[in-house]
């Protein structure tokens, strides 16, 4: 059984492949068309791919066709289950490996595994040596693996399946990508604010035309050599960045997604602003298994088993979170909710859904967001429930709108006042506590500071610092994850390089306790409850807290 | 910078080759430490180099190199600690005062670990599993284990209480989480603060009784020598 580079994969991008593989490859190539023309009844598709899948429980999950974990050694003497210690923990959900601290987990995806390799030098793997490599840890080239390698339990035909599924695993050039360029594109809306758009598109637009500036030359370097690494074609790409405008019913907007997705691929999606919602924008990604990167949103959500999306945190669900904990510790029994736009009406509902389980009565006051604000029925509503806490899921300007409020428990959001180191409108300045998932108003934010200095250096205006620190970092994050994806543009392969840029943590403007690993959808897991004390933020008793 | 391109592949072309793990053995790690600090945006990069040079032995003289290693696969060390009075959480969501947790008049062994690790921690956490079946009932029974998350943001009480379903973790091991800048001192107290969790190296630590040293194991020691190790020095 040989196993080559999956059909319909273009040759060209992995011609630096094959200039070190030499006839090994080609040889490979020509048996792959010769095969792929056999492979025609469906009964040998469905019998493929149930072994695909059967390999694919076995590499993700640990899981045999019976649904328990495989059993295998590790560290010389230690039983462990396939389920406590999967092969995509190390070799990654790409399977193009992984560096952790000082261990090096190399690629295994089918075109690497199955083709011969030059330095170290080894042929390529087939089934039986999988087979013997897997189960004995010793390479065909009688090498013996680290200790870190488990020595796996596995049938004849688990093997075939693992090898069956790393052959489906691919390494380069995913939609969107091609030899010379790498398309992206960011999302926003035609509705909410143009001058917020704008701002956000200012700081995107010009990082990807000085990505791509830097890279002007590099599409005519390669080749001109004549060592074979002279001929490797190059990693950079030329970044194109298209700009996707939503409009009319969120509802449609997945349809939208999907239509400008299949007039024009990207690798990614990078940064954007759905201040409403980023729902349809999150299926969207899964459903086409595209990296959504940091788009700026009031509350973002994540179903479970998404991976495919990161956001900065969980925005005013996180809010309603961290009054909720309040709420309930200081046993408060009645919470009246005034608010009037969609991501606030999710806040208000999740506040409730947080409080279920104790016997707090919650009210609301919807209202529509071009109205005045309900300021009788409010009052109508504390007479009627003396000891009322209050949440206002207002804006600045609607919070400047309010008449004095009798002295209960208050709460507000921060996403939706904005910048905390203005002053509070004075109806809500003496007693209140704000809901804060960012960092400490007045603390020093050096990764913000970048920003600054880069703005200012080509005269970009800061007039929306959050959002146009997001598009910032989520640039500068997609930037460097592709610098070390090297020349393997696969999608899986930029999550699992996410997982562990730790290090990007420091560049992170705005928020707090920032930590990325494997399967964290959420950069900033809490927040503050700020307390403001006769208009001033009294920080030093804000305590950081993980609802 | 041309030339810097150019060594780029050849260092990924040789990782391809592999075809397993490479684990830079304890007595290696010393010096590389050193320079992985403050090198937080460029983890394992180091480590890359250094296995290059492993590379370099591919081959016989490789393996008996590595053979003859497999019983130095760790470093023992004698330390005095004196860890912070902070109150951090349990897998069932409880406060739990590490003072007092460390002030029981029973054998301790600790590691640090996180649930999204992916490559030591799930070996670790199945070492200490593996080295606690090797001990006898009675010994389990005193011996208070202790596995400490350095990712406490994410690993809250439910998600260390399903990592120690995973592994089957008895009554007698307690995974905690807290504030992070809690959990940092805790680290630096026992030396073994990396600055990035994904510096994180595989540690572990056994204490007879309050006010006794520390052993301090540095590297991957197997369950048998693990437990030997706890036999040998904690219930002797």
């Amino acid at each position: 059984m040989i196993f080559c580079i999956p059909a319909g994969h273009s040759l060209n991008g992995f011609r630096w492949l094959l200039v070190l593989m030499l006839t090994a490859l080609a040889a490979c190539g020509e048996n792959q068309s010769g095969s792929a023309g056999k492979v025609g009844t469906a009964e040998t598709a469905s019998g493929n791919d149930a072994l695909v899948a059967l390999g694919r429980s076995l590499y993700r999950d640990g899981l045999r066709a019976n649904g328990e974990p495989f059993t295998a050694i590790v560290a010389d003497d230690v039983e462990m289950l396939g389920s406590q210690y999967t092969c995509d923990g190390c070799h990654g959900i790409s399977g193009m490996g992984s560096k952790e601290a000082n261990i090096i987990t190399p690629i295994i995806a089918g075109p690497v595994l199955f083709a011969p390799a030059v330095q170290p030098q080894r042929p390529a793997y087939d089934v039986n040596s999988l087979a013997t490599v897997l189960r004995s840890g010793v390479t065909p080239t009688g090498r013996t693996l680290g200790r870190l390698m488990p020595r796996f339990r596995l049938s004849d035909d688990e093997v075939a399946a693992l090898a069956a599924y790393l052959g489906t695993l691919p390494i380069g050039n995913a939609a969107g990508v091609d030899d010379s360029t790498i398309r992206f594109a960011t999302v926003v809306t035609d509705s909410g604010s143009a001058q917020q758009r704008d701002a956000l598109l200012a700081i995107l637009n010009r990082f990807t035309e000085e990505k791509t500036r830097q890279t002007r030359l590099e599409s005519e370097r390669w080749d001109r050599g004549t060592t074979p690494e002279s001929q490797l074609p190059t990693v950079y790409r030329e970044w194109k960045l298209d700009v996707w405008t939503l409009t009319g019913p969120v509802e449609t907007w997945g349809e939208q997604l999907q239509h400008h997705y299949e007039q024009k691929p990207v690798f990614a999606i990078l940064g954007g602003l759905l201040p409403e919602t980023s729902a349809p924008l999150g299926r969207f990604c899964e459903q086409n298994a595209i990296p959504c990167l940091l788009t700026s949103t009031n509350y973002p959500v994540a179903r479970d088993g998404d991976m495919y999306s990161l956001y900065f945190s969980r925005g005013m669900g996180l809010e309603a979170d961290l009054i909720a904990a309040d709420i309930e510790s200081r046993q408060l029994n009645n919470v009246v909710q005034v608010y009037c736009e969609p991501s606030a009406e999710r806040a208000a509902k999740q506040l409730d859904e947080s409080l279920a389980n104790s016997n707090v009565v919650s009210r609301h006051l919807a209202f529509d967001c071009d109205s005045s604000l309900p300021k009788d029925a409010l009052q109508d509503s504390l007479q009627q429930s003396p000891t009322s806490a209050i949440v206002l899921w207002l804006n600045r300007d609607q919070l400047a709108d309010m008449d004095a409020l009798p002295d209960r428990p208050l709460y507000l959001s921060s996403t939706l006042i904005g910048d905390m180191n203005q002053p509070l409108p004075e109806a809500v300045s003496k007693s209140a506590l704000v809901a804060h998932p960012y960092r400490l108003p007045g603390s020093a934010d050096p990764a913000y500071r970048r920003l600054e200095i880069w703005a200012k250096t080509r005269k970009i205006e800061i007039s929306y610092p959050r959002i146009q620190g997001e598009a910032f970092f989520s640039a500068m994050f997609m930037s460097d994850m592709v610098k070390h994806m090297d020349r393997f543009f696969v999608r899986e392969y930029l999550l699992d390089l996410i997982g562990h840029a730790q290090g990007m943590a420091l560049f992170v403007p705005d928020y707090d306790h920032v930590t990325l690993g494997r399967d964290q959808i959420f950069l900033s897991k809490g927040g503050y409850l700020l307390p403001i004390v006769n208009g001033k933020i009294d920080t030093a008793s804000a305590q950081w807290a993980i609802p | 910078m041309q030339f810097a391109k150019f060594l780029i592949p050849a260092v990924t072309v040789s990782a391809l080759g592999l075809g397993g793990f490479t684990f830079i053995h304890a007595e290696d790690s010393h010096g590389m430490t050193e320079n992985h600090e403050g090198h937080e945006g460029h983890e394992g990069h180091q480590g890359h180099e250094d296995h290059e040079g492993h590379q370099g032995h591919e081959g016989h003289d490789h393996s008996m190199h590595l053979q003859a290693m497999q019983n130095h696969t760790y470093n023992l060390s004698s330390q005095d600690y004196s860890p912070p009075d902070v109150t951090l959480l349990n897998q069932a969501g409880e406060e739990q005062s590490l003072h007092e947790l460390l002030s029981q008049d029973r054998p301790v062994a600790l590691n640090f670990i996180f649930t999204t690790c992916t490559t030591i921690c799930p070996v670790m956490t199945s070492t200490f599993a593996a080295m606690q079946r090797e001990l006898d009932e009675s010994e389990l029974e005193r011996l208070q284990v202790i596995s400490v998350s350095i990712d406490p943001d994410y690993d809250r009480p439910e998600v260390l209480h399903t990592y120690s379903q995973r592994f089957h973790a008895g009554n007698n091991w307690v995974f905690l989480t807290g504030n992070s800048l809690d959990v940092n001192n805790v680290m630096r107290a026992f030396g073994v603060y990396e600055g990035s969790k994904m510096n994180h190296k595989p540690v572990s630590l056994l204490r007879k009784a309050p006010g006794e040293h520390w052993l301090r194991v540095d590297g991957l020691a197997s369950g048998k020598s693990l437990a030997e190790l706890v036999e040998k020095n904690l219930f002797n």
